[in-house]
């Protein structure tokens, strides 16, 4: 695994290219730099990939409705700790990126574009947000997207 | 529709002001439905989007990692055994790789 990606890891907050989806193109990096979460870094042939989770400025809308499963908010006190401003995490909305300039456009400058860690807790509140995700029952999750090819 | 289809089935009222109900009546028509056959249509409609939005995980995939079959995740510093297990599996829940 490259130093890279060893440097890239589970709670990193980075500038990525993310793949919007329509009007844009799933399958390339999307138009402008977006601030994305890293579950995690897996080797893959003889690199390694990035699981991204997608992230939204503001709260999450419509306001007053509750939040979907999956959905994660930070609201001022939570964002200003990573100095940010309120944002909500989507983890129903992924991406598996190789760590490239193409999909890490400040991938070449120091500290990679990586803008900041989230804590040990804030790590844990979001892989037990995903785990809650993850086991509802196999027939209300519906992946879109590119699978990888089944583990041997 | 018949009787027989309206079993268990629960009326509401709905009252809409004079210019939606104009509107709706003149697209109800336009689609050869009555007022009750769009207002129910347009309901299933939000409910099944709805039911979307809650099931759909959407994943973007790098063309330069189609076909590849990924590895091990990589373990964090000090993480636990558990929880590294519980983590790999959840990604591959969450990217449909069951």
């Amino acid at each position: 695994m490259s130093t890279v990606a060893k440097a890239i890891r589970e709670g990193a907050f980075i500038l990525t290219n993310f793949p919007f989806g329509p009007p844009d193109r799933p399958d390339q990096p999307g138009p402008l730099p977006h601030i994305a979460y890293c579950l995690g870094v897996r080797s893959i042939g003889r690199g390694s990939e990035l699981i991204l989770a997608y992230t939204s400025s503001g709260p999450w809308r419509p306001p007053g409705r509750t939040l979907p499963l999956g959905i994660i908010e930070f609201d001022r006190a939570a964002a200003r700790a990573l100095n940010q401003i309120p944002f909500h995490l989507d983890l129903r909305v992924l991406a598996r990126v190789p760590p490239v300039a193409a999909w890490l456009p400040r991938l070449n400058t120091p500290g990679f574009g990586i803008i900041a860690w989230a804590d040990a807790a804030t790590r844990d509140r979001i892989a037990a947000e995903a785990s809650r995700l993850a086991a509802r029952r196999p027939e209300v999750i519906e992946v879109r997207g590119v699978r990888a090819p089944p583990r041997s | 529709m018949s009787d027989t289809a309206n079993l268990g089935r629960t009326g509401i009222t709905v009252r809409l002001d004079p210019e939606t109900r104009d509107r709706v009546q003149r697209i109800a028509a336009d689609e050869h439905r009555s007022i009750a056959g769009y207002v129910q249509m347009l309901i299933e409609r939000d409910l099944r989007l709805r039911a979307e939005a809650e099931r759909v995980i959407h994943v973007f995939t790098a063309p330069e990692l189609e076909g590849k079959r990924p590895g091990a995740l990589l373990r964090e510093p000090g993480e636990t055994d558990q929880r590294y297990a519980e983590r790999a599996q959840t990604l591959r829940t969450l990217l449909g790789e069951h």
